[in-house]
């Protein structure tokens, strides 16, 4: 263990998931009393059990860090093809999203969407539901910079997709890279990602860090 | 104190090769990430991702590209030998102008199929440029323990660097 005199700090958790019914949620506290932040640093993680969860929410997120990214690897748990994530932030359940995409799926179609006006946004990560064979998992990254930036709207970058090696239906599988805006200049507290339909099958997981500027 | 973020091996070539493995990998992550800064020694230089020595027909890939700003399209392919990490170009002298990022989630999880999701790209005169996304995935169930990273035919030339990051979450 490496002492840093003179720059020691406590590190409290703060994130919070809240309507966890099954899985697990783990905070940074296992680094103990003292520790010093790194440029990256893990802020909270849910693990979804096996009754799944129909929404996970990181509340308090720290006003500490220069950017967030989220971490994803799941699947809706729905007889469905596919679910996408809905997003919203600091609890807004207004008409204040917009997003838009460019998409390429494995049936060689592929094209562009966009949306406004919405109550969340719709281009989150886009995954595999039960119509998808066994342990086929999605990914999601999704970047947020400078989100307690009062002055600036706030984006979010997308990227997503899954394969099925052609089985499942459909056969095909798809990339898609996505971008979210939330009509606000407020800083984000709070993000919230509800599947589409269904809730969040077993061993999904959602992983947020903060990103420290120099 | 263990940093979310942690380098844990990088392989900067001191020669030319066609392969590269970093074996033994830490189960303590959630995550990996993998960053390549390459050149190729001839234009058949690729990106080739394979786990724990599999060499089987146990990838698909689908991507999404744009070349030379005159064409953009994309393709899906089953049952590969290799997951897919990108295109080299052709080095100009000993400069490296490719760069391939490729994320891999949740690589302990004895219950998914192993999915990465790559972003790279590469100019290597004024009118040659081409980016890509790619997820690539491997059929198996299995903790990722070792990740070789292998050319189709030409070697990825002296310098070309490949370092490997654990991310852990909380």
């Amino acid at each position: 263990m490496t002492t840093h005199l003179g720059l020691q700090r406590i590190l409290v958790p703060s994130a919070q998931v809240s309507s966890l019914t099954t899985g697990s949620i783990t905070l940074p506290s296992a680094r103990g009393q003292f520790s010093i932040p790194g440029d990256y640093d893990s802020i909270a993680t849910y693990t979804v059990g096996s009754g799944g969860q129909s929404f996970i929410e990181f509340t308090s997120i720290p006003q500490t860090y220069k950017s967030l990214e989220l971490r994803i690897s799941a699947r809706g748990a729905v007889s469905n093809t596919h679910i996408t994530t809905l997003i919203q932030a600091n609890g807004d359940t207004g008409a204040n999203y917009t997003g838009a995409e460019l998409y390429k799926d494995g049936n060689n179609s592929g094209g562009t969407g966009h949306a406004v006006g919405e109550t969340y946004i719709s281009y989150g990560p886009f995954l595999p539901a039960n119509q998808q064979s066994a342990n086929i998992f999605g990914v999601g990254l999704i970047e947020i910079a400078e989100y307690t930036n009062t002055n600036m709207k706030k984006s979010f970058l997308i990227r997503t997709g899954y394969d099925n090696n052609a089985t499942g239906t459909p056969s095909w599988g798809h990339i898609l890279m996505r971008q979210g805006l939330w009509n606000s200049t407020s800083a984000i507290t709070s993000l919230k990602l509800t599947p589409s339909t269904g809730s969040w099958a077993q061993y999904s997981i959602f992983a947020l860090y903060g990103l420290r500027d120099a | 104190m263990a940093l979310t973020y942690e380098p844990i091996a990088t392989n900067t070539l001191g020669s030319a090769t066609g392969s590269v493995t970093f074996s033994s990998i830490p189960q303590t992550y959630t995550d990996l990430v993998l960053k390549i800064q390459v050149g190729g020694a001839s234009s058949s230089a690729n990106i080739q991702v394979r786990f724990n020595g599999d060499s089987g027909t146990n990838y698909n890939v689908i991507a999404m590209y744009a070349y030379n700003d005159s064409s953009k399209a994309g393709g899906s392919y089953q049952n590969l030998a290799h997951g897919y990490g990108g295109n080299v170009a052709l080095a100009m002298g000993t400069s490296l102008q490719g760069i391939s990022i490729i994320n891999i989630f949740d690589y302990t999880s004895t219950n998914k199929f192993k999915n990465t999701y790559s972003n790279w790209g590469y100019a290597n005169s004024i009118s040659t440029a081409e980016t890509n996304h790619i997820i690539s995935q491997w059929r198996n169930t299995s903790a990722i323990t070792s990740i070789n990273i292998s050319s189709y035919s030409a070697n990825y030339i002296t310098g070309s660097t490949f370092t490997l990051y654990g991310i852990k979450a909380a």
